[in-house]
């Protein structure tokens, strides 16, 4: 039931736009809009994603709340993924789908990184399934997903490359993201570290689940 | 002999429109109709006759439609309200232009003034209607009916010194006014534009008063703005407060903040991109799902008239 709640509360956005497009009013270019609110959208729900990783890595224990957004991690993420789909369409449409935009694509270094970003999570969203996990292995499937720290990279440059009007906002949640995650690689550094001069360090027993947890 | 409602000197011209005056009671709900006058904004009070008459050399060409009105009013940039274009006519609301707005005329010219609105045009002689093209840094273009008057016949009359190398336009910087100026604090508020002399006394080079045969919405930059044509939109300050003449270029808020982006000049040129996006073509803001484009022209279409300005000029290097 809960699992059911969740799943379709992260649909929300998605029923509001296209309440936008038949009922509401979009402005004078309804495209422009769009990509703009699922660049937005895509942007939240990979931080989130990115933070759960980083929630249960800071805890010691797995609390239940944790197993349950893990559960679903791989869900939010082809989520994440669709909602770029809708992203990337709306660039070509609001180029008019002229070969200009393929151009633009490989010439503008903001656009070069974005589409890095979403090659990569072509890839992580197309392997985001149990066949996949079992033909490439638990350990190898986590090392290709742990690329999505590679592509947040590349998305926090496309976002303060074309946010450059609203960099307050765009800069926080870009700094945020980076805080949290250097101070991940720094604990895990340091558990490192502990774990050469003896195997002292505290390590939570696996679940089984698969996750970036470093 | 005069009727006692008769006010001396009171001429069919001085009396309001229809449309001025129901536009105004729009400001004053709840005011009674005696002391009405006394409510009314200064600018409002004289302000020029609407609609204006159109000068036919400026009509536009056949196969340039006008843009819908409703979308011309409602997606603005104004960053002093929203960053957000749609969201800038509801952030408007709290604005109340009943005060007394004026602008002050100053720099290297004879009798620096603070003049209203109603003022400046007389200065220029009135108003005129005009429909020029509008073409956006950002990539989109309209059409648009102005109403206003040329630049250059209000400079004749202010008789700047032969000092002055180029003209510095400044918007209001009033927090109470402006709503979001605080919550940008990286912007080099109040915004400022400027002009080199050529480029101020071209006869294109429009001060508007109003759009599609009304007053400036205050979301389009009431009461009185500038319009340049050939350059990208940015250039064409909103809500002048300042006019000043200098003997430097002006320090224009989007060239401090991104020189490599936005240069001085800013003329529309489909062969100069942007950074960040091509320049070659421009959206036809229409409203529809899947935009219309078209090839941007040089100068916005104003080559013929503005070209002579630039002469000699590289303007791959001064864009």
């Amino acid at each position: 039931m809960a699992s059911w709640v969740y799943r379709i509360a992260l649909l929300i956005p998605l029923f509001y736009w296209v309440s936008q497009i038949f009922f509401g009013d979009l402005g004078a270019e309804p495209t422009k809009t769009l990509s703009h609110w699922t660049g937005e959208m895509a942007l939240y729900y990979l931080w989130f994603n990115l933070a759960i990783g980083a929630l249960i890595g800071f805890s010691f224990r797995w609390p239940a709340w944790s197993r349950f957004l893990l559960r679903h991690r791989r869900y939010l993420g082809v989520l994440t993924f669709l909602i770029l789909v809708i992203h990337l369409f709306m660039y070509f449409a609001l180029e008019a789908f002229e070969f200009n935009a393929l151009e633009q694509i490989v010439t503008k270094t903001y656009l070069i990184f974005g589409s890095l970003a979403w090659l990569i999570l072509l890839v992580l969203a197309l392997t985001s399934n149990n066949i996949s996990i079992r033909k490439l292995g638990g350990r190898r499937w986590k090392q290709i997903h742990r690329t999505v720290y590679l592509a947040s990279f590349f998305v926090s440059i496309h976002v303060l490359l074309i946010e450059k009007t609203d960099l307050i906002k765009y800069g926080a949640l870009v700094s945020l993201l980076w805080i949290v995650q250097l101070t991940r690689f720094a604990r895990f550094l340091k558990k490192k570290m502990q774990k050469k001069s003896g195997p002292k360090g505290r390590r939570p027993k696996s679940s089984g689940a698969v996750s970036p947890v470093n | 002999m005069k009727k006692f409602w008769e006010i001396e000197g009171t001429k069919r011209e001085d009396i309001t429109p229809e449309f001025l005056f129901n536009h105004r009671r729009k400001f004053i709900q709840g005011g009674t109709l005696f002391g009405m006058a006394s409510l009314l904004p200064q600018w409002a009070m004289a302000a020029p006759k609407f609609p204006a008459k159109l000068n036919e050399k400026y009509k536009g060409e056949k196969d340039l439609a006008l843009t819908k009105e409703d979308l011309a009013t409602s997606y603005n940039n104004f960053y002093e309200f929203s960053l957000d274009k749609a969201e800038v006519k509801k952030k408007v609301e709290s604005w109340n232009l009943t005060e007394t707005w004026s602008v002050n005329v100053g720099g290297l010219i004879e009798k620096p003034k603070s003049h209203s609105v109603a003022d400046l045009c007389d200065l220029a002689g009135g108003v005129e209607e005009r429909i020029y093209r509008f073409r956006c840094v950002e990539g989109w273009s309209m059409v648009v009916p102005w109403t206003g008057f040329s630049l250059s016949k209000l400079i004749e009359k202010l008789a700047p010194k032969a000092t002055a190398k180029y003209v510095r336009f400044e918007t209001f910087g009033d927090k109470k006014i402006g709503t979001n100026i605080s919550n940008q604090p990286q912007y080099p508020w109040p915004y400022v534009e400027g002009l080199t002399m050529a480029e101020a006394m071209h006869p294109l080079t429009l001060v508007a008063v109003g759009m599609y045969g009304k007053p400036l919405p205050r979301q389009n930059g009431a009461p009185i703005r500038m319009i340049v044509p050939w350059k990208y939109g940015f250039k064409s300050i909103k809500s002048l407060v300042k006019i000043d003449f200098v003997d430097q270029q002006p320090k224009t808020l989007w060239n401090q903040l991104a020189p490599n982006e936005y240069g001085f000049y800013a003329n529309v040129n489909p062969k100069v991109d942007h950074p960040r996006w091509s320049q070659a073509s421009e959206r036809i803001l229409d409203g529809g799902f899947f935009p219309k484009k078209k090839p941007t022209l040089m100068f916005n279409g104003y080559e013929k008239e503005v070209a002579e300005i630039y002469k000699g000029l590289d303007l791959a290097k001064n864009y």
